[in-house]
């Protein structure tokens, strides 16, 4: 047997696996894309647009050596000045979510905000993935689904 | 306060915020502050022992 010392929400909000009646709801950091491009702070924002194009993306999280999060480059970041560097050209500090967050929740509020992507981070701010509102939404969508064909249509 | 700094309210706790704390966003229409924030998406749930346990 083996007690993980940090506890359960520690062990949920580090993205690892659960069992249980929830742990088949689909959660940000299940949905949240794990090949997310990332860079570092020091980098030229020409160099990096051209890393994140070419991977078919538009949005970019920017990391220090652990991996902990330390700004986002979304579309509007990543069309500036070519020339500058990423801790001139990065949205600092953007606000990030834990993975256990239902994918319901995220999807409503990233609809109702209109936002693009939210990165999904541990608790000590490590990145998970990058979770995109079409993702979030079609995963709450088919959640739904699921549930609602699961009853017979009785509700 | 600066003068380009604008004054907003958490849509659902009506307390003074700087800027949409899920957005970011100074212009959005429906700003939250950190707690609510918190609260809706169960972000901050009490440890039930300080050990963590």
């Amino acid at each position: 047997m083996y007690d993980y010392e940090d506890g359960k929400l520690d062990w949920l909000a580090a993205g690892l696996p659960s069992e249980g009646t929830n742990a088949e709801r689909p959660r940000a950091g299940d949905v949240a894309r794990k090949d997310v491009p990332t860079c570092r702070l020091d980098e030229r924002l020409g160099d990096v647009r051209d890393r994140v194009r070419e991977a078919g993306w538009d949005a970019c999280v920017v990391l220090n050596e652990e991996r902990v999060v330390f700004g986002l480059l979304r579309s509007k970041e990543l069309e500036t000045d070519p020339d500058r560097r990423i801790e001139e050209a990065m949205r600092p500090g953007p606000s990030t979510f834990r993975p256990f967050v239902s994918i319901e929740e995220m999807a409503a509020f990233m609809i109702e905000h209109d936002l693009d992507s939210s990165p999904i981070t541990t608790s000590d701010g490590r990145l998970v993935g990058l979770l995109r509102r079409q993702d979030a939404a079609k995963a709450a969508l088919e959640l739904h689904e699921r549930e609602h064909h699961s009853d017979g249509g009785k509700a | 306060m600066s003068e380009q700094q604008v004054a907003m309210a958490c849509a659902k706790c009506e307390s003074s915020i700087d800027r949409c704390e899920f957005c970011e966003e100074l212009g959005c229409g429906t700003p939250i502050c950190y707690q609510c924030l918190a609260e809706a998406l169960r972000q901050a749930m009490a440890h039930p022992h300080q050990h963590g346990g």
